[in-house]
């Protein structure tokens, strides 16, 4: 096929505009898939995707389309996830793309993470397609939504096409619109072979498979390619394109956006970004591949039962091909045992790949809460970073502790300007500027401690404004902060995983709301358990669990032993669950507990 | 080889809101229902008709019929069951024979007594009409009239059952109770605290407060107090007897002696083996009585039964017993946890070597499920 009947694209969004809602339709016009079959969101593959209505994923599909003037195209597809935490996936895509269509919902308007993805497509130098979806709602407010396309956009509003990705209005004319609008790749068959990897997963049975695009030459099956930042080499056995499932093709050429599976079976080979050639004319300078992925918040992940380090281990490793952005470390601690340190870009990020892990790698596991980076100089002048609590230095031999600060983004309607003003000084945010994007509705600019964003600041951003306002924030500096490392003490021990680093003021509402929490989740015992939270040596709150005074079973009908053996039985297993801290057995719960405080 | 008989009548009129157990609802005022016990009963009589011989030499001297609601039977029911137990294997003659009779079936004691019983235990659970309504227990609320006429019956042991700790459950209410049962002439008084079991209608609508397990061991101090001064001596957790008076069959259950379970869903204890009967009432009738399983049990599960049974009763375990009936000595880190139990006083521990004993302490029977845990953490 000519390159100039080929279009790659992607569709951006801000989280639930419809992205992949008019994929479907899109996909239905191509008619490649079997009415039969179809269902809604049908690239939202994965479980968690489904039960939670959002994507996770980016997902690639190619497509054929006829137009209406004639001529065979070739679509290549990237649904994208709208929510910041996933925005990684949205700027590997859009290295595959030529372009985007960049969704507006017409009934809320350009909210915060529409202005970021504009941004991420600027940056990649594509072109950018503005449409208006959801038109078929009554409340939908078709130039108010050009007014923001306009002004907080700077796109040209009459370029923007009106669809309802739900009833399929508009669509027709939008697939023309990409003809016209999106360029067509450009690459030469003849030089070497250039793919930019920009995906990838594992399989039981092929091993890795790897997501590329392809920029110049062509691979086939028996190639030998080569990986240009390790040197390692690999023989292809199969390339092809996504379809609903892989589907083999002879070749990969220029402009494809397809998959390459050369039995590579160890994970840590395949680097996200990297370039692939072929190994006996290789290109000489790799592609530009991907900025390093900036984890914004860590936490500690521990198998359940210590028996499971390496299934964990061996998990991360295989989870890390599908999902870039996570990093993770080996980390020990005395409450949990072996574990990882992981970096993750958010709280979302972090409790879908904690599901990721549990689900599709069958594990059992433990978090602890999450902590952002703090910058640290030492009164000798040494500088350190730390984003574990656990390797606070003490603080008599501190100079300086600084925090990293966002720019933060706030979109919403005009009512909740001062709910929003309240929040964010409440969680030590310093106002920049507010501009307004049409009548009703402004974007608030402000710099944020990223801890406090980190902790609630979304939830309560959104209860705030009935839903209403939307955010998106991105690292800025880091500032010199009060900040504390508390301990948590259980019967006067301090246990490691339970200890977090806080700004002082709030350091003690924090630290009585854990262990009254803690008081609930860890059961009776047959002596008193005090509770403590502690800065250093002073003691900053505490609560006590007092003893049981009864624990007795009453009767065991007509010499039923078994049932009775059997509860002890599983009473043992019960305990498996439990991590002893000193004489205390404190369920697992408990160090989630840390994660869930209003 | 002394044996108990335990017959299961796993039949109720109308089940209770905090019952767990499996029972099934039988009206026996219909011609079906009394076609359903007494089809009941030929069964249990062709089980023992099987199962009975397979012991020779068994000697018969305890014989229960629990529930369920056996006071349901029939009198002539219940004597023909004995009879047939008599006709396969030896009953000492003064074999302990006991029936559960709940309030509405105290007329028919005597008739139980005369068809054999020799012990009859009253299911009253409460006196008080509010606690019985809160606990949703089907049968009658034990009144005057039922009292009269369980206790005026002759030749017979007297005893009863009784739940405490029903929340809000008052004291003097409870005591006053049991003062009543004592004055009557009880020689037997169980009284088990009121468990909350899962997936049961009292658990969806009574959910244990904070202080609820305050509250319960205040009224089952107050009970064991009150029982003490009437004579009673509390043998076992849930049960208080006139001495002399102990319930020999449901000892079997906490020495490690063997008995056999005749009935839907009854259990077995023979030869050191666990034999578990078909759950099911219909699947009960459908095998004519002869269908059941062996639970079997890992190399230490005989040691953590002996422990888990023996301790409950509160003169204790003696090492020598243990050796001899489980074939099992504490190993030394049990040892070292029965230590720090002492310390703790939770246990109180007498003697060495094969005659040590040891025993719950006042303390430990309230905390007796994390103390029998501790101990035989190391074997399960
Ligand atoms: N009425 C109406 N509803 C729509 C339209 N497009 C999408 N929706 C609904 O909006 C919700 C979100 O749609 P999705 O397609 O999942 O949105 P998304 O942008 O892919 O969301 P994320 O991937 O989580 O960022 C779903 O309930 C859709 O049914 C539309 O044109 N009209
Ligand atoms: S009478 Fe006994 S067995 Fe029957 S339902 Fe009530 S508590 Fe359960
Ligand atoms: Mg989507």
């Amino acid at each position: 096929m000519n390159l100039e009947n080929v279009r790659n694209f992607s569709i951006i969004a801000h989280i639930d505009h419809g992205k992949s809602t008019l994929a479907d339709r899109i996909i239905e016009a191509c008619n490649l898939v079997d009415p039969r079959d179809r269902k809604e969101q049908m690239l939202d593959t994965m479980d968690i995707e489904r039960e939670r209505g959002i994507t996770i994923k980016s997902n690639t599909i190619t497509l054929n389309y006829e137009s209406r003037k004639g001529g065979h195209y070739i679509f290549n597809l990237i649904d994208t996830p709208g929510h910041v935490d996933f925005t990684y996936e949205v700027s590997r895509a859009l290295a595959a793309c030529d372009g985007v269509l960049l969704l507006v919902d017409a009934t809320q308007g350009v909210e915060a993470q529409t202005i970021a993805n504009l941004y991420l497509a600027l940056e990649n130098d594509l072109a950018i397609l503005p449409v208006i979806n959801k038109i078929d709602v009554i409340s939908a407010d078709v130039e108010s939504t050009k007014e923001g396309i306009e002004k907080s956009l700077g796109l040209d509003p009459q370029d923007a096409v009106p669809v309802s990705a739900k009833t399929g209005v508009g669509v027709a004319d939008l697939l023309e619109r990409i003809i016209e609008f999106i360029p067509p790749p450009k690459g030469d068959d003849s030089a070497r072979l250039k793919a930019l990897i920009f995906d990838s997963y594992f399989d039981k049975y092929q091993g890795a498979v790897i997501k590329v695009r392809i920029y110049d030459g062509t691979v086939k099956k028996g190639d030998v390619i080569k990986f240009m930042s390790t040197g390692n080499t690999y023989e292809v056995t199969e390339v092809g394109v996504f379809r609903i499932d892989l589907e083999k093709r002879k070749e990969l050429i220029p402009g494809d956006v397809g998959y390459i599976i050369a039995g590579i079976k160890s994970v840590v080979d395949t680097k996200i970004g990297d370039t692939v050639t072929l190994a006996k004319d290789p290109a000489s300078e790799p592609l530009t591949g991907f900025k390093d992925v900036k984890p914004m918040v860590f936490s500690g992940l521990y198998p359940m039962y210590s028996d499971d380090y390496d299934n964990l281990k061996d998990a991360l490793y295989k989870l890390k091909l599908n999902d870039a952005s996570l990093i993770f470390e080996p980390d020990n601690s005395f409450a949990l045992g072996f574990g990882f340190r992981c970096g993750y870009l958010g709280l979302l990020h972090m409790e879908i790949v904690q599901e990721r892990l549990e689900r599709e790698f069958d594990l059992a596991l433990v978090t602890t809460a999450p902590s952002v980076k703090y910058r640290i100089t030492l009164t000798g002048g040494h500088v350190m970073t730390i984003d574990n609590p656990v390797k606070m230095p003490d603080l008599s031999t501190v100079e300086l502790i600084e925090e990293p600060f966002v720019d933060a983004t706030i979109v919403t309607p005009t009512d909740y300007v001062g709910n929003i003003m309240t929040l964010v000084s409440e969680n030590r945010g310093v106002h920049k500027n507010m501009e307004y994007i049409d009548q009703r509705r402004v974007q608030l600019h402000y710099e944020l401690p990223l801890a406090e964003i980190v902790f609630n600041f979304y939830d309560k951003l959104k209860s705030i404004s009935r839903g209403y306002a939307s955010f998106d924030y991105e690292l800025k500096d880091f500032r010199p902060s009060d900040m504390v490392r508390v301990d948590i003490l259980v019967n006067g021990e301090p246990v490691d995983a339970l200890s977090f680093i806080v700004h002082r003021d709030k350091s003690r509402v924090r630290g009585k709301d854990i262990i009254t929490k803690l008081k609930d989740i860890i059961p009776r015992h047959q002596f008193k358990i005090p509770l403590q939270a502690a800065i250093g040596a002073s003691i900053i709150a505490r609560e006590n669990i007092s003893p049981t005074r009864k624990d007795v079973t009453a009767k065991c009908y007509g010499g039923d032993i078994t049932r009775k053996r059997k509860l002890l039985e599983k009473q043992k297993e019960g305990k498996k669950r439990m991590k002893q801290i000193g004489s205390v057995e404190v369920p697992q719960e408990a160090f989630l507990t840390i994660l869930k405080i209003e | 080889m002394k044996l108990g008989v335990y017959i299961h009548v796993p039949f109720c009129r109308r089940k209770c809101d905090y019952c767990s157990f499996y029972s099934v609802p039988v009206d026996t005022l219909s011609p079906e229902g009394r076609a359903g016990l007494e089809a009941y009963t030929r069964t249990i009589i062709s089980e023992a008709s099987m199962r009975l011989p397979q012991l020779p030499g068994a000697v018969i001297d305890t014989v229960y019929f629990g529930g369920g609601t056996p006071s349901m039977l029939e009198p002539r029911q219940v004597e023909n069951v004995l009879s047939s137990l008599r006709g396969w294997a030896d009953v000492e003659p003064g074999a302990e024979v006991t029936i559960e009779v709940n309030p509405e079936d105290s007329g028919k004691v005597s008739a139980f007594r005369d068809a054999g019983a020799s012990r009859a235990v009253l299911g009253i659970q409460t006196f008080d009409p509010g606690m019985h309504r809160a606990i949703g227990r089907s049968s009658s609320l034990c009144g005057d009239d039922h009292l009269d006429s369980f206790f005026s019956v002759k030749g017979i042991v007297h005893c009863a059952d009784m739940i405490a700790g029903i929340p809000g459950q008052d004291r003097a209410g409870l005591v006053a109770g049991l003062d009543r049962l004592c004055s009557l002439g009880a020689k037997h008084l169980s009284v088990y605290l009121l468990s909350i079991e899962k997936s049961t209608p009292l658990a969806s609508r009574m959910k244990p407060g904070p202080g609820a397990g305050e509250e319960q061991r205040a009224l089952f101090e107050a009970v064991m107090d009150f029982l003490a001064g009437r004579g009673f001596s509390h043998y076992e957790i849930s049960n208080f007897a006139i001495p002399g008076f102990e319930s020999r069959h449901n000892m079997k259950y906490w020495k490690f002696m063997p008995y056999l379970g005749l009935g839907p869903g009854a259990h077995s204890f023979i030869d050191g083996r666990r034999i578990m009967n078909v759950t099911g009432a219909v699947e009960y009738a459908c095998s004519g009585g002869f269908s059941y399983e062996e639970d079997v049990r890992g190399k230490n599960s005989a040691a953590v039964e002996y422990l888990m049974t023996g301790l409950r009763l509160l003169e204790g375990v003696s090492v020598g017993d243990m050796e001899s009936r489980a074939g099992f000595r504490l190993t030394p880190g049990m040892l070292a946890r029965i230590d720090s139990l002492e310390k703790r006083g939770l246990v109180a521990v007498s003697g060495t070597g094969v005659d040590m004993t040891v025993r719950l302490s006042r303390e430990g029977i309230f905390l007796s499920d994390g103390v029998i845990y501790e101990i035989v953490e190391e074997l399960l």
